[in-house]
């Protein structure tokens, strides 16, 4: 089925369904039928977003989590790329590496948890190290894919040149993984985000936003733990905007892109 | 957590076979060759950890020898305890995976049918789908509290959008000149349900299933290291509680197994069952 394109238009029949729940909601809280701290009346979570707002403590977690997913980031994608370009490039190192990779990676990231808590503790390092092996393997795919993509005539130009291999690295192959190796840091950075807020959740130790979601939902407070939820899902938006924008100069990106949770 | 499609190996061609004894002996060696290089790594990774163990460079409750956590494994393996915990949580898994994965191909399917339904429901469900599960696990703790059903919902979650996606997209993909192929051979609607439609939403649907049951076996994991009395990742944090380091080890190599299993099993199953299937 091929849609002719034209100017995107903004459709009245996508807002029916939302405006439809919220009245739904509205209704559903007046009667006061249900549990109100179930099922919060809208009156009430605008209180808790102004309150929130206002909460120091909010922030200051949300300024934790930001420079643990920076710290955990940093490590994890720097990594992942250097070992994907190692792998993409050379045919030894992905015969070394690849095996191991692929079966630490069937591990669910989350389970890392216990073993990383009895070595490093309930403080900072463990939760670093998640955080970086939350954006590694994504770095790292791309990275490889990335180098996998060096156009055959290039790299021929480069043996005609007899360019050594860090500058074949540098003029050819870098330059043509540059949009997988963006695309890669884009999910490398969503994906350190969920394994930022699911550290702190399931450690549920110091601070950090996760660590005071968990804390919402121990009060039973659910107009905070809905605050939470969209402080997270808005900073996740904007990190990854902010990543594309950083590479907005390259191509358009593409890359091995599955996202789940 | 984000999952991306597996390292590129390179893989032999199936034209492969046909070639004559002398270059298959090859083909044989550079294959040993291969399984040699790729287990440098993990034999080199052994060799730290069984010196680390010697030198009790860490506490023995914390790094356990290679050879403890192989006896913990045989052990638990033979004894059933790990039988008994992987059933509980596959179940919930099954469970989970029929609710939400359900759901979702019956939501994908009626959307990839009717654009007007589309046009209402799809935006809202791919918006509240962006949240990834682990955010939603307060909400849901708060409203199902932490039992059997929390799980449930949770799977039915994480494993109703890749098979509302994907149904969606196979009803949509079965190319237009199948569809004019179909016209010309003036087929009714059910021969063309039967020999368009569904052959082409299928492999798609599969597809739909396998990332289904790798989102759900990850998201179940947390859930019972959060709050559940049983199940594979119960018994991983509760002997990490424990500090049996040799226990949690064999835990997290189950894990990893039984995703790569389930991974590899339906793949194997869309090969058989759909040849004409492209991935």
């Amino acid at each position: 089925m091929i849609r002719t394109a034209r100017a995107p238009r903004i459709d009245w029949r996508a807002y029916v369904v939302p405006l439809g729940c919220v009245l739904l909601w509205v209704w559903a809280a007046s009667t006061g039928r249900w549990n109100p701290h179930l099922l919060v009346p809208p009156q009430q979570l605008a209180i808790g977003f102004a309150q929130s707002a206002r909460n120091p403590e909010l922030w200051l977690a949300l300024g934790t989590s930001l420079a643990r997913l920076a710290a955990g980031f940093l490590l994890g994608s720097i990594a992942g790329i250097a070992v994907g370009v190692a792998v993409g490039c050379s045919r030894f190192a992905e015969r070394l590496i690849t095996p191991s990779l692929d079966s630490v990676r069937q591990v669910a990231l989350f389970a890392w948890i216990p073993l990383l808590t009895a070595w490093f503790g309930d403080g900072d390092a463990a939760k670093v190290i998640l955080i970086a092996l939350a954006a590694f393997f994504p770095a790292a795919l791309n990275a490889q894919s990335g180098c996998r993509q060096a156009p055959a005539a290039l790299l021929e130009v480069g043996r005609v040149l007899e360019f050594d291999a860090l500058t074949r690295l540098r003029r050819i192959i870098l330059p043509s993984a540059r949009p997988s190796i963006a695309a890669g840091l884009q999910i490398a950075l969503t994906s350190a985000w969920i394994g930022t807020i699911g550290a702190e959740y399931l450690i549920d130790q110091g601070a950090g936003l996760g660590v005071f979601l968990a804390s919402a939902r121990m009060d039973n407070r659910m107009d905070v733990v809905i605050v939470c939820i969209v402080l997270l899902g808005f900073t996740g938006c904007a990190l990854s905007a902010l990543v594309r924008w950083v590479f907005q100069k390259g191509a358009p990106v593409r890359g091995v892109v599955l996202v789940d949770d | 957590m984000i999952r991306t499609a597996p390292f590129a190996t390179t893989g032999a061609p199936a034209a492969r076979r046909a070639r004559p004894a002398a270059l298959r002996s090859t083909q044989t060696y550079a294959r040993l060759r291969a399984i040699a290089i790729g287990a440098i790594v993990p034999l080199a990774v052994l060799a730290v950890w069984s010196i680390a163990v010697q030198l009790h460079l860490m506490r023995s409750q914390i790094l356990p020898a290679p050879l403890t956590v192989w006896r913990t494994g045989i052990e638990l393996l033979t004894g059933g305890d790990l039988a008994s915990a992987l059933a509980v949580s596959l179940q919930r898994v099954v469970l989970g995976l029929a609710l939400g994965g359900g759901l979702g191909f019956i939501a994908g399917t009626l959307l990839g049918r009717s654009q007007t339904l589309d046009a209402y429901f799809g935006p809202a469900i791919r918006t509240v789908c962006q949240i990834p599960t682990i955010a939603w696990l307060p909400v849901f703790m708060l409203v199902f509290g932490i039992g059997e059903e929390l799980k449930l919902a949770v799977i039915a979650k994480a494993t109703f959008f890749p098979l509302f996606l994907n149904s969606f997209a196979g009803m949509r993909t079965a190319p237009v000149r199948f569809h004019e192929v179909a016209d010309v051979l003036e087929l009714n609607a059910w021969q063309r349900l039967r020999l368009v439609t569904i052959p082409a939403a299928l492999p798609l649907v599969a597809t739909g299933v396998r990332l289904a049951l790798s989102n759900a076996w990850h998201v179940l994991i947390v859930v019972e290291m959060l709050a559940s009395a049983a199940g594979i990742g119960h018994m991983m944090a509760w002997s990490r509680t424990l500090f049996q380091l040799d226990v949690v080890f064999v835990t997290i190599a189950v894990i990893g197994a039984t995703g790569w299993l389930m991974d590899a099993g339906m793949r194997r199953l869309e090969r058989l069952a759909m040849p004409w299937s492209a991935s």
